[in-house]
């Protein structure tokens, strides 16, 4: 309970804090010469109103500390953060592969990795997974290499 | 005018009708109808995919597949909510109530023929809606002025926060911060660079495209699977379904019976889905709400009652015209799903806006075509294919999940051509996740994302043509959109006081009195009468409020579920 409401104190503090980092960065847009209207009028706009609402929520969130009330947040299953994790490490590992192994290599090896780690992982179902891996790579890359001639990058290890 | 728009019908028919479009819009319907049926699987998840394929194939066949996806999306979550009890989309989740308590008793196929039927009359009534109605707005749309499309942008943006569950803050912090991010990048009237932090990557800005499939496909996926055990299970849970050719006769008999909740639910539908940044979730459950509160036999809902079936249906369907209408005349999305066929439609280098309808009438009318033709597909996909889509239910969801994400990959690739960008869907993706996780809702955000260059545009546009400010709220059409920008940004306080105090009671009385101004200073008799409407309607319901008593009446289910219910996500 009280992370749930320490959470949104964290929240709102970063969220001024990436306010405090881009209000220089604001404050320093250039005007052009020919620009009538500065180009950092709807820029400085915006961010008085995300910073303003930042530390409305930073009161907020300290007042609801004291009483003890929550934000609504939906309720999560034990462990919920697993699969979310897997498919996040999942697909950044296979965008960083791909300058390496290519993008029909990495995608394969993402898809039935993401299938062995979220799936039964029993022997059955493991044959499926790599059926279906193969047959739904097989034929989206064969949509997209004959149907919308897209040549995906090859990789600097295997060459395709 | 109508000699106008059949020769523009005319014009546009022999370009939809080639072979490969009516293919392509049948390929749509088809997916639509799938990812409407399937949990987890939302129709703008389904548009978002769909975008970077729209690209490659020219204006007029990636509409009518996103048309085609868009009309199947809305009906699909039907089947699985009546046979199954699982509603495939937040907009079929009040047709689950009376739907699967039909099945329940063995009427699983009356219960689909009167969803089915119910869907594509909602459906045609929009439809006529969008036809007859887009070009009338439009030419209002003419009028406005850039103050009043900046006051008008900025209600949209507040009337998609506020309805962000209870949460306004959340909402407007939502809303603002997409306004900053679509800001990121070299500035489209200077080219000056903003928020760029000196970073490259960063001075290339943001495609939206990408962060839409980030924010609503892959961190949607994440979201499903949460639930470990959950997601290695299929839709059915093995549970066997008995299905029987659906009765459309003994529906359309029913249906006919209760035409009028038919019309009035449509009715309701296109005026929600007008209403910009509210979407069918929300629209549905009103439509349910309100045949239970007009029906002789209210107890009879959530038993198996025929309207609440029909209710729902007719409205989930209507929304669709409603949003369109506004995105066609005003270049407004009403909904996330109208923000992936604005989306589609700056792919092609075509902004919506009041001169579109005329300036691009092939592909306007390309739209209206595509749009009956689509609900005629989609009845017939609905009660001859129904055993296919049924077969959807034994796909465990981890399977799916991994299919779905890959096709994000690619998709976003084969817009691109970039492998770095798939860097953005992981960044999206992940922010998309810690706003779902904590509460912020995402509509208002892609909303913010969308609006900020238009709403910065006519911002600029207005103090370049005067440096009046007061211009912003002395215009008619302005002080109109800033009234109901002022109300919208207080209904969340009204939804939570108005049954325990009585001063909230004079909300809707107060808005109508503030609305009624601006149409007498519009000038012409029609608008006159508008405003004189309105003063009765306000100076009625005030006087009610104050004479009656304050009734402590129950809070049902449904106003429970509207009350909670964030923007359409579907």
């Amino acid at each position: 309970m009280s992370g749930k409401r320490r959470l949104d104190l964290y929240l709102s503090i970063a969220c001024l804090v990436l306010c405090a980092s881009a209000w220089p960065n604001v404050l320093s847009i250039r005007r052009p010469a020919y620009a009538q209207i500065s180009p950092a009028l709807w820029t400085s706009l915006s961010l008085a109103v995300f910073t303003f609402l930042s530390g409305a929520y930073l009161v907020r969130s300290i007042v609801w500390l004291r009483i003890g009330r929550n934000s609504e947040m939906r309720e999560l299953p034990s462990q919920w953060y697993v699969n979310p994790l897997i498919t996040l490490v999942a697909f950044i590992i296979f965008v960083a592969a791909i300058p390496y192994v290519g993008m029909l290599l990495s995608s394969s090896a993402f898809m039935m990795g993401l299938l062995v780690l979220t799936g039964h992982g029993s022997r059955k179902s493991l044959v499926t997974d790599l059926t279906l891996t193969v047959g739904f790579v097989g034929v989206v890359y064969a949509l997209f290499a004959f149907g919308f001639r897209i040549i995906f990058p090859a990789g600097s290890l295997t060459g395709f | 005018m109508f000699e106008s728009a059949l020769h523009n019908l005319a014009a546009a028919a022999p370009a939809f009708f080639d072979p490969w479009n009516l293919l392509l819009l049948v390929i749509g319907a088809f997916f639509g109808l799938i990812a409407g049926a399937l949990p987890g699987f939302s129709t703008s998840m389904a548009l978002a995919l769909l975008l970077p394929f729209s690209f490659g194939i020219g204006a007029i066949n990636g509409l009518s597949l996103m048309i085609g996806t868009l009309v199947g999306g809305v009906s699909g979550g039907l089947v699985t909510s009546i046979v199954l009890g699982i509603p495939g989309s937040a907009s079929s989740v009040p047709s689950t109530l009376d739907g699967y308590a039909l099945t329940r008793k063995g009427e699983s196929s009356y219960a689909l023929g009167l969803a089915i039927w119910a869907s594509f009359f909602g459906g045609m009534l929009s439809w006529i809606t969008l036809v007859t109605l887009a070009p009338t707005l439009a030419t209002i749309g003419l009028e406005l002025g850039p103050w009043d499309y900046f006051t008008l942008m900025a209600f949209a943006l507040a009337i998609a926060a506020s309805l962000a569950g209870e949460d306004l803050l959340k909402g407007l912090m939502a809303a603002s911060a997409g306004v900053l991010l679509s800001q990121v990048g070299a500035d489209p009237i200077t080219s000056v660079y903003r928020l760029s932090y000196g970073s490259q990557f960063l001075a290339g800005g943001f495609d939206p495209l990408i962060i839409l499939i980030g924010l609503f496909a892959f961190s949607q996926l994440m979201a499903d699977m949460e639930n470990r055990k959950g997601a290695k299970l299929s839709m059915s849970h093995g549970q066997e379904v008995r299905l029987e050719p659906v009765q459309n006769l003994r529906a359309l008999r029913t249906i006919a019976k209760h035409w009028m909740t038919v019309i009035w639910s449509s009715l309701l539908g296109i005026f929600i889905g007008i209403v910009p940044a509210v979407g069918s979730n929300v629209s549905s459950l009103i439509a349910y709400d309100q045949a239970r509160r007009n029906s002789d036999k209210p107890e009879r809902f959530g038993k198996g009652e025929p309207t609440g079936v029909i209710a729902p249906e007719a409205c989930n369907n209507a929304d669709v015209g409603g949003s369109l209408t506004v995105l066609m005349a005003l270049g407004i999305p009403g909904d996330t799903v109208s923000v992936m066929l604005l989306a589609a439609l700056t792919l092609h280098n075509v902004a919506p806006g009041p001169t579109f309808i005329h300036q691009h009438a092939d592909i306007s009318y390309t739209i209206y075509i595509a749009y009956l033709v689509a609900t005629f597909v989609v009845l017939a996909m609905q009660i001859y294919m129904l055993r296919i889509f049924m077969l959807m239910r034994w796909i465990p969801f981890y399977r799916l999940s991994a299919s779905l994400l890959l096709c994000c990959a690619l998709g976003v690739f084969a817009w691109s051509g970039v492998a770095e960008d798939l860097w953005i869907i992981v960044i999206f993706g992940a922010v998309g996740y810690g706003m779902r996780l904590t509460g912020f809702p995402l509509a208002p955000f892609v909303l913010g994302v969308v609006l900020s260059a238009p709403t910065e545009l006519n911002l600029v546009r207005a103090l370049s043509t005067s440096d009046d400010l007061t211009l912003f709220i002395t215009r008619p059409w302005s002080m109109l959109f800033v009234v109901l920008l002022a109300f919208t940004l207080a209904f969340p306080l009204y939804n939570k006081h108005f049954r325990e105090k009585r001063i909230w009671g004079l909300y809707y009385p107060l808005m109508a009195l503030a609305c009624a101004p601006p149409w007498f200073l519009m000038g012409g008799w029609i608008r006159a009468l508008i405003g004189t409407v309105l003063v009765l309607i306000g100076a009625w319901g005030a006087f009610r409020v104050l004479t009656e008593p304050l009734k402590a009446r129950e809070t049902t289910e449904v106003e429970l579920a509207v009350a909670k219910l964030a923007p359409s996500e579907d």
